[in-house]
């Protein structure tokens, strides 16, 4: 590099920490004003106090979450109308379906999101064996929720139970349908947190990736305690 | 005085505790619509066992009252959606297929 290219680097160079510094300065500058403000109390935040809060996992987590729920809401707004046009299908419609395998399957969603809690919790306070012992509980549990749905689906089509049975049992099977599919990325989810468990990845510090599965696995469960008594319990 | 700041659960015992009133709420529901049946009220009944048995998941399994202000709304807006619309099909379902036949 010659004397002229030298030159001309260096010049860039100080024009460049010149800019950088004079960044700093009325970054420094502007929070310190900001501060006088927030001091005097005069101007609102642009953060208020009320806004703050966790966002549990991750943001990411949590923008499938709001999908799911706002496409439940959209499947609930159907069966509510079918409900409305059709209320003697749908009071005749539960004395059809096995009650035993919807409260075996809501008992088996509610234990494996306390597990998923309960791992949550425990590596929270630092027990990472713990942790991963409520983790593959949860799992464990939430595996038996497809082996019941297909012993029930089985049933069902050997009662005659198909697609084509009325506008209670249409309901009934894209509902149920669509939260088992949802249940089974929650699944795949598990085995891929359990293996991240596994590897150490989670700590008292860093628990992010474990904590987004128990939210969407919590989200799931919501909607399926909503859809039990619409189908097992309502008569 | 500021009140000291929630911190996220580290104990069993409150988790443990809010299973154990799931599984038995489960039950009374499945008891409900054994034995009332077509009791005019069993709706508005299984709507509230629905609100309750949600309430307790996103209050102490999600922690919701930690949560940012938009996800804590989101849970409570959805956890609240399918009780109150039962209801509301329960006392005006005619009412409402009447209004949109016309």
């Amino acid at each position: 590099m010659g004397l002229n290219g030298y030159f001309k680097d260096a010049f860039f160079v100080n024009v460049r920490g010149l800019r950088n510094m004079a960044l700093i300065e009325r970054a420094a500058a502007a929070a310190a004003s900001r501060s006088s403000v927030e001091q005097a109390g005069a101007v609102a935040l642009p953060h208020d106090a009320h806004m703050a809060g966790r966002v549990p996992g991750s943001r990411a987590i949590w923008v499938g979450i709001s999908c799911v729920f706002v496409e439940f809401t959209l499947l609930f707004t159907v069966y509510f109308v079918a409900r409305a046009h059709f209320p003697e299908a749908f009071h005749a419609g539960a004395e059809l379906l096995p009650r035993l395998s919807g409260t075996l399957i809501t008992l088996a969603m509610i234990s494996s999101s306390f597990c998923l809690a309960a791992a949550v919790a425990t590596i929270r306070a630092g027990a990472q064996r713990a942790s991963l012992f409520w983790l593959v509980m949860g799992l464990l549990l939430a595996l038996t929720y497809p082996v019941i749905k297909y012993f029930e689906i089985r049933w069902n089509l050997a009662h005659g139970i198909d697609a084509q049975a009325g506008v209670f049992i249409g309901a009934y099977y894209y509902l149920t349908l669509n939260h088992l599919v949802h249940a089974t990325w929650g699944i795949l989810g598990m085995f891929w947190v359990v293996a991240r468990h596994i590897t150490g990845a989670y700590s008292t510090d860093e628990y992010g990736g474990l904590e987004a599965l128990a939210s969407y696995w919590h989200a799931t469960d919501i909607i399926w305690l909503a859809i039990f008594p619409f189908f097992y319990v309502l008569a | 005085m500021n009140e000291p700041e929630p911190h996220p659960n580290v104990n069993l015992t409150p988790l443990a505790l809010s299973w154990l009133a799931l599984v038995a709420l489960t039950l009374v529901s499945l008891g409900l619509g054994e034995w009332l049946g077509r009791a005019s009220w069993l709706p508005t009944l299984v709507a509230a066992i629905i609100w309750l048995k949600a309430w307790l998941v996103a209050y102490f399994f999600l922690e919701a009252k930690l949560c940012h202000t938009f996800i804590r709304r989101l849970i409570w807006v959805f956890i609240s959606f399918a009780p109150i619309a039962l209801t509301l099909t329960d006392l005006y379902g005619p009412q409402f297929v009447a209004l949109v036949r016309i």
